[in-house]
C-alpha cells in the first residue's frame, strides 16, 4: 500500500511538473525547463548514477512542449516571415558546444554568474 | 555580428544545461524592438536548435529518465496550449512585466542557493 501510495504521489508530482512547465512554456515563451530541472532533482535526489540526466530529460521533454508552443505561436500569426539563420546557426553551434564541454566544465560558477545576469536583467525590464 | 555571438553564448549556455532564461527574448525585444510575443515565438525555435543539438550530443553519453519524460509529456503539452492560449489574449505590457518577474525569481533563486561546487 505504501508502495503504492509513493508511487501515485510521484507520478502526480511529474504530472503537476509538466503542467507547470508547458504552462511556463507557452505563457512567456521560456522557463518550463528551469521548473522541470527542479522538479526532477528534487524527485530524484540521491537515485541517480549520473546527475547529468535530469538535464538532459528536461531538454527530451521540452522539444516537443517547445514545438507544441511553436505551433500555435505560428498559428496565431506571431512567428515573422524572416530569415532566422541568424537564429539557428548559432544555436545550433553553441548547443553542441554546450553539450560537449558539459563534461569538462564545472557549471557552477557559470550558473552564478548567469543568475547574476538574470536577475539583473529581470530588474531592468520590471523598471 | 554582434547578434551572432550573443546567440552562441546563449545557446553554449543552454547545451551546458544552465539554459537560457528567456534572454533572447529580452534582446529581441529591447536591443532589436520586437513585439514580446514575437520574440517569445523566436525564443521557442531558438530553444528547438539549441537544444535539439545539445540533446543529439549528450544522447551518445548520457542516460534519459524515460519513465518521467512519458509521464511529464502529456500534461505538458496540456500546459502548453493552456499557456499559448493565454499569452495571446493578455496584454503585451503584462505579459512583459510577467517575464521580467520570471527572471528576477529565477536569477535570484539561482545566485543564492547553496549548491554543489
Amino acid at each position: 500500500m505504501r508502495f503504492l501510495s509513493r508511487n501515485i504521489i510521484t507520478v502526480s508530482l511529474l504530472g503537476f511538473l509538466g503542467l507547470l512547465g508547458g504552462l511556463l512554456n507557452g505563457l512567456l515563451g521560456a522557463g518550463g525547463g528551469i521548473v522541470i530541472v527542479a522538479g526532477l532533482r528534487a524527485i530524484y535526489k540521491g537515485k541517480l548514477s549520473d546527475a547529468r540526466s535530469v538535464y538532459v530529460s528536461a531538454i527530451a521533454v521540452m522539444l516537443p512542449l517547445s514545438l507544441v508552443s511553436v505551433w500555435r505561436y505560428a498559428h496565431a500569426g506571431l512567428v515573422p516571415q524572416a530569415p532566422f539563420h541568424a537564429l539557428i546557426l548559432p544555436a545550433i553551434a553553441g548547443g553542441a558546444t554546450g553539450a560537449l564541454l558539459l563534461r569538462h566544465l564545472t557549471p557552477h560558477a557559470l550558473s552564478r554568474l548567469f543568475a547574476a545576469v538574470v536577475l539583473v536583467s529581470g530588474i531592468v525590464l520590471v523598471l | 555580428m554582434w547578434g551572432y555571438l550573443f546567440f552562441f553564448a546563449v545557446a553554449l549556455l543552454s547545451g551546458l544545461g544552465i539554459g537560457s532564461a528567456g534572454l533572447p527574448v529580452l534582446y529581441l525585444t529591447l536591443a532589436k524592438g520586437l513585439p514580446q510575443l514575437t520574440a517569445q515565438a523566436l525564443n521557442l525555435i531558438f530553444f528547438l536548435f539549441s537544444s535539439g543539438a545539445a540533446l543529439l550530443v549528450h544522447l551518445l553519453r548520457t542516460p534519459l529518465l524515460f519513465g518521467a519524460i512519458f509521464l511529464i509529456l502529456p500534461t505538458g503539452i496540456v500546459g502548453s496550449l493552456i499557456g499559448t492560449a493565454i499569452a495571446k489574449w493578455m496584454p503585451q505590457e503584462i505579459l512583459r512585466t510577467l517575464f521580467g518577474v520570471f527572471l528576477i525569481v529565477t536569477g535570484s533563486i539561482g545566485l543564492f542557493k547553496k549548491g554543489k561546487k
